[in-house]
């Protein structure tokens, strides 16, 4: 009875509980919010708002660059709505979150990318929601260092910014970003000390080698990425980019051992990984980590002991 | 007793599916919770896997593998006691 499979057994979930979804839905639809979620059109959209999360996508939902592998819709921007940082904030705080992740279109068209909208909107979190932490997946600002800072001054939690794909295939499926420039992002923002960790994600599957895969790996581990996503790329459309290969769930578990070899302090590895996948469970993980590491560094100061090690 | 499976996507999934494969065989009999189809979702960029909810025998297969199918469409009909 099988008949052909289109996509792999792996890529198989259960359809939600369609009342599951409705709180997240009606909270997003009151503020006129757009998602990540949604845009992109995630696979996991239904289980993430079945648990009462969502990714906000600030500064409208047209990008004014046009990724192949991207669903977001690639238009002449939008005006920044003013309102939308309260927007956010009311959000995050209707659901109840203690830990907001905020994303973006690319907005090459504003002379700092964003990035003082980002400031705004992480700024009306911190005063809706004083103990919520807040993530943020940033634009490469056109490698504006200013701005990288702008956003770091906000004090997020983790500081993320996919490097997607590598090095080769930039040109073919990232048009308008330059590997070199992400990868600077990410070093401004490690680079910058503190406690913010730095977060990046490869989507696998667009027709990468494993040799150019691992030197990806490296080029993030080199840059300062502590946290690093690993996930299968999914073609949103015909006039999408082709899926090149549909990787197995063993060989990311394989490649998340890899990663930790090479020193990622926290690796999510899977085909439906995303970049906020368990965003909260790796920041509160590492800070927490950080946190006893802090504790218990402050206790063998005082008692002669050599201190823990955070891993 | 007949009772309809019913494709009953949430409003966060998409509106338009393909039946990719059935598991089962009309006539085969089904516990509550096993996996009857499997229909795919462009818009999801996923495939999904519609479980039964009652226990009983697959009756009949409406939505055939290939056919397009929207949200709320009867897929197939059960026997259940």
């Amino acid at each position: 009875v099988r008949a052909r499979e289109r996509l792999p057994h792996w890529l198989t979930k259960p359809l939600s509980d369609p009342s599951d979804t409705r709180q997240v839905r009606a909270v997003l639809e009151a503020g006129r919010l757009n998602t990540v979620c949604d845009e992109a059109r995630c696979p996991n959209r239904a289980d993430c708002f079945a648990r009462g999360t969502a990714t906000f996508m600030i500064l409208g939902d047209r990008c004014t660059r046009d990724c192949r592998f991207c669903a977001v819709s690639h238009d002449d921007p939008r005006e920044v709505d003013p309102a939308e940082p309260a927007e956010v904030a009311a959000a995050a705080a209707a659901l109840g979150l203690d830990y907001v992740v905020v994303t973006s279109v690319t907005r090459d068209d504003l002379p700092d990318g964003g990035a003082g909208h980002f400031v705004n909107v992480m700024s009306a979190i911190r005063e809706a929601l004083p103990g919520a932490g807040v993530e943020v997946l940033v634009p490469d600002f056109c490698g504006d260092e200013a701005a990288v800072e702008a956003v770091l001054g906000e004090h997020p939690k983790v500081f993320g910014h996919n490097i997607e794909t590598v090095s080769r295939l930039y040109t073919a499926v990232r048009r308008g970003a330059d590997y070199r420039r992400s990868l600077g992002v990410l070093e401004t923002a490690a680079s910058r000390g503190g406690r913010v960790l730095v977060k990046s994600s490869v989507m696998l599957g667009v027709g990468e080698s494993r040799q150019e895969l691992e030197e990806t790996l490296g080029d993030l581990r080199e840059a300062g990425v502590e946290i690093v996503c690993l996930g299968q790329y999914l073609s949103p459309s015909g006039q999408h980019r082709p899926v090149e290969r549909y990787v197995p769930p063993e060989e990311f578990d394989e490649l998340a051992e890899v990663c930790r070899a090479m020193g990622f302090r926290w690796v999510e590895a899977g085909p439906f990984v995303r970049s906020s996948y368990r965003a909260h469970e790796a920041a509160a993980a590492l800070l927490g980590m950080d946190a006893a590491s802090d504790a218990a560094f402050e206790r063998s100061e005082h008692e002669d002991q050599g201190h823990l090690q955070a891993l | 007793l007949l009772i309809d499976i019913i494709l009953e996507a949430t409003e966060t999934e998409a509106d338009e599916f393909t039946v990719s494969y059935w598991k089962l065989d009309e006539g085969d009999a089904v516990a509550g919770g096993d996996e009857l189809l499997v229909v795919e979702s462009v818009d999801d960029k996923t495939a999904f896997s519609v479980a039964a909810k009652r226990s009983g025998r697959l009756a009949e297969i409406v939505a055939r593998e290939d056919e397009r199918v929207s949200r709320g469409a009867v897929l197939g009909r059960m026997e259940v006691a």
